[in-house]
């Protein structure tokens, strides 16, 4: 008996095992997870939330009892394109996505059952909202230069209110989100704006041709009007200069005031001096000059007693 | 009775064993057979031994750099660990999931024209071939601009999940993905580009719906920073664990307008070249009048076709311009304001052109007349004592010096005569020796830079 212990125990494991198996499941962090009895019937006590803390791990169900659960995370879903009339009768093309997710794995199990079939109810949903919300703006409320005058966002938040008046309590499911992906314009429409566009082009070159040339000349112009003005106040502000100068002249004047004939005397020489300064010839009697004199007779000997 | 018969077969055995009485007789094929068994017994047990061992090694998992791994118990996440080996117990008690959190690229073209594979080989887009006169819903993609326009816009994209950098995982941001984008698992990411390409179609058509098709054109990066911050936000409030490294754009006009917008953008161009000439001119003009910094008395702002130059927009517009505005205005005590100012700038250092020998001319002139003038004063402060005690002898002496001063000058011609009876006439007509000698005093005195 000792000898085949080790081979009891390995069976008795993998009974184990495979006992385990049958009575357990796991709920994964992502999962919305529920129990069916034998009839069909949701085990209340047996819904869990993957997410929640402490809910997601190993769980214990009878073997006779059927597992179900879903993924909890965002799904997401693009609409088909179609065309839409807004309220000012002009159509545009517009595609939306949808983000939802599983919110209440009971009801959406008592719904739907499957993701696909939750998805296409969504889709169907969707596409009516959309296009009863879209009808209800102008054209000018897509596209706008203004764009405090936009209104995409507050569409997209109409069309998602919508979807989940509908969807949230009925089906279990949570709509996230829901966005503009694609917005467009009809065909023949976008011919007749590439028309206009191709039209802007043409005036943009007349307006470049006619306007460069004018408004190189009148920069040019503008320049030697500034260039003239600027040497007008250099000649005003050196005349400035000047006048304060003349200004600290008359200052210093005022001390000739002390005697002004001096003063004149030797302003006199000064100018004399300046006068004389060059290209002068100068015609002297040397009769009257001690010097010359000194070289016609000698030098003049002082009397005695003078 | 088959018990008894049994018993005695085994002490007939017992007795008969030569290795002693104790040891049972023993049938060799038995004996074998139990070798066998103990054989294979204990080599199951080793190979039951090296099962779970291989088994429980299955759980050690290596996490490369860029790489994340987030272990499950029994489905429950209870870590995140970064790269390295790790270990979690094996399916199905444990298990660990690889997550690559490295950089991606994404092109999101959803609003480029359909492009062939012919198409593509078509390096200038102005050069392909044109199908429609209109573009064809669901296969050409462009976004409607605010003005009613019409463009194609491409995005590149450059992501990465549950991290900050790209190479170490961050445990929030892993976490906020795999609890909330359902692709995390799957190796080609479908959902999470779905959802990105979605965030930042939403985004451009928003930017794009509130602009002109030319103000896009103009400030592409401005555009494309906005759409990258809008699909950011987008991500970042749905936890999404999504972080947007970098989105650029390319942009194009459609392929039927592209002719028309050559030629503008070509019109354009010599329009503006002959603007930047003009500029340069008008700039070259300033600039030789009142040097580099003209425009703190003429602005130079571009906005207003003043001189064309957007270079510094905070400049204003200039002093003298406040001025006139001033006393247009009758504002005196302001435009007097303006005024100095004006002048005080024209006699900086600031100021060059020319207008700066003008200003200096006029500071050396008026420097040289005070400077002379200050001579002159002094001269008169220290003679005047000596004046007034001896006034005949200062008068003299001072009129000798000048005269001697004169006379001794090289470039004064002196003749001397004697007054007689006779007539005197004086020629003056000069030897070529005298006008050179008084060229060369006059060189010399101007070499010696007295004054004059």
């Amino acid at each position: 008996m000792k000898k085949h212990m080790g081979l009891i125990v390995l069976a008795v494991l993998v009974v184990l095992g495979l006992l385990t198996y049958m009575v357990s499941y796991r709920v994964e962090s992502t999962d919305l997870s529920l129990v069916l009895t034998l009839g069909g019937k949701v085990d209340r006590s047996a819904v869990y939330d993957g997410r929640l803390p402490g809910q997601a791990g190993l769980k214990f169900k009878w073997p006779w009892m059927k597992h179900v659960h879903y993924d909890a995370r965002v799904f997401q879903f693009e609409d088909t394109l179609s065309e839409i009339q807004t309220r000012d009768e002009q159509n545009i093309l517009i595609t939306v996505f949808c983000q939802w997710q599983v919110a209440d794995a009971v009801r959406f199990y008592a719904k739907t059952k499957s993701i696909a079939s939750a998805e296409g109810n969504i889709r169907r949903t969707l596409r009516s909202i959309k296009g009863g919300v879209m009808g209800r703006y102008d054209m000018e409320d897509f596209i706008n230069t203004d764009p405090s005058r936009m209104k995409i966002t507050q569409i997209e938040e109409e069309i998602g209110d919508g979807l989940r008046e509908v969807m949230d309590e009925t089906y279990g499911v949570r709509i996230v989100m829901v966005g503009v992906k694609a917005l467009g314009l009809p065909e023949s429409v976008t011919e007749t704006v590439i028309e206009v566009m191709k039209e802007d082009r043409q005036e943009e070159i007349e307006m470049y041709d006619a306007d460069g040339k004018a408004m190189a000349e009148a920069i040019k112009s503008r320049a030697k009007s500034d260039s003239d003005t600027i040497l007008a106040f250099a000649l005003f502000t050196a005349e400035n200069i000047k006048t304060e100068g003349y200004g600290q002249a008359a200052r210093r004047y005022e001390q000739y005031g002390q005697d002004p004939e001096f003063a004149m005397f030797l302003r006199s020489l000064e100018s004399l001096r300046r006068e004389l300064a060059s290209q002068t010839v100068i015609l002297l009697d040397g009769s009257k000059i001690e010097a010359v004199k000194f070289f016609q007779k000698g030098p003049a000997v002082p009397s005695k007693g003078r | 009775m088959a018990d008894k018969t049994h018993n005695d077969s085994a002490t007939t055995a017992r007795q008969d064993n030569p290795a002693g009485p104790d040891r049972a007789p023993r049938d060799p094929a038995a004996e074998s057979l139990a070798h066998a068994l103990h054989l294979s017994f204990r080599l199951l047990t080793v190979i039951m031994i090296v099962i779970v061992v291989a088994f429980l090694l299955t759980g050690i998992r290596q996490i490369k750099p860029g790489q994340a791994g987030i272990i499950y118990r029994f489905g429950r996440i209870v870590d995140v660990v970064g790269r390295g080996l790790c270990y979690a117990w094996p399916f199905p008690i444990g298990d660990i999931e690889v997550v690559d959190i490295s950089p991606k690229d994404l092109r999101v073209d959803d609003f480029w024209m359909a492009e062939t594979a012919e198409d593509k080989t078509v390096e200038r887009l102005i050069d392909r071939q044109v199908r429609n006169d209109g573009l064809q819903p669901g296969w050409d993609g462009a976004l409607v601009t605010g003005d009613g326009n019409l463009i194609h816009v491409r995005f590149e994209c450059n992501y990465q999940i549950g991290s900050e950098n790209g190479m170490d995982p961050d445990e929030s941001l892993l976490l906020d993905h795999k609890y909330n984008v359902n692709d995390l698992d799957l190796k080609d990411r479908a959902q999470t580009k779905d959802l990105l390409r979605s965030v930042i179609c939403q985004a451009a058509i928003r930017t794009a719906a509130g602009q002109t098709a030319e103000s896009i054109r103009r400030n592409q990066e401005v555009f494309w920073g906005v759409v990258h911050q809008g699909a950011q936000d987008v991500l970042s409030d749905l936890d999404t664990g999504i972080k947007i490294n970098l989105l650029t754009m390319e942009f194009t006009w459609p392929l039927r307008v592209l002719p028309e917008v050559e030629a503008a953008t070509k019109a354009r161009q010599e329009a503006e070249k002959q603007l930047n000439a003009a500029i340069a001119e008008a700039k070259s003009v300033l600039v030789q009048t009142a040097g580099d910094k003209y425009w703190l008395l003429v602005g130079k702002t571009g906005g207003d076709g003043h001189h064309g130059d957007t270079s510094d927009q905070d400049a204003g517009p200039g002093l003298i311009a406040l001025y006139a505005d001033a006393l247009a205005a009758g504002q005196t005590d302001q435009a007097a304001k303006r005024l100095a100012e004006i002048q005080r700038v024209l006699v900086s250092d600031q100021i060059a052109g020319q207008v700066r020998p003008i200003i200096d001319d006029a500071k050396a002139k008026t420097y040289a007349m005070l400077d002379a003038l200050d001579g002159r004063v002094t001269r008169f402060r220290e003679l005047l004592p000596e004046y007034r005690r001896n006034r005949e002898f200062v008068i003299q002496r001072l009129w000798a010096d000048a005269r001697d001063a004169i006379l001794s000058s090289a470039t004064i011609e002196k003749y001397y005569f004697s007054p007689g009876d006779g007539k005197l006439v004086i020629k003056l007509d000069r030897h070529p020796d005298v006008v050179k000698q008084v060229r060369e005093g006059l060189l010399k005195e101007a070499a010696g830079g007295s004054p004059p």
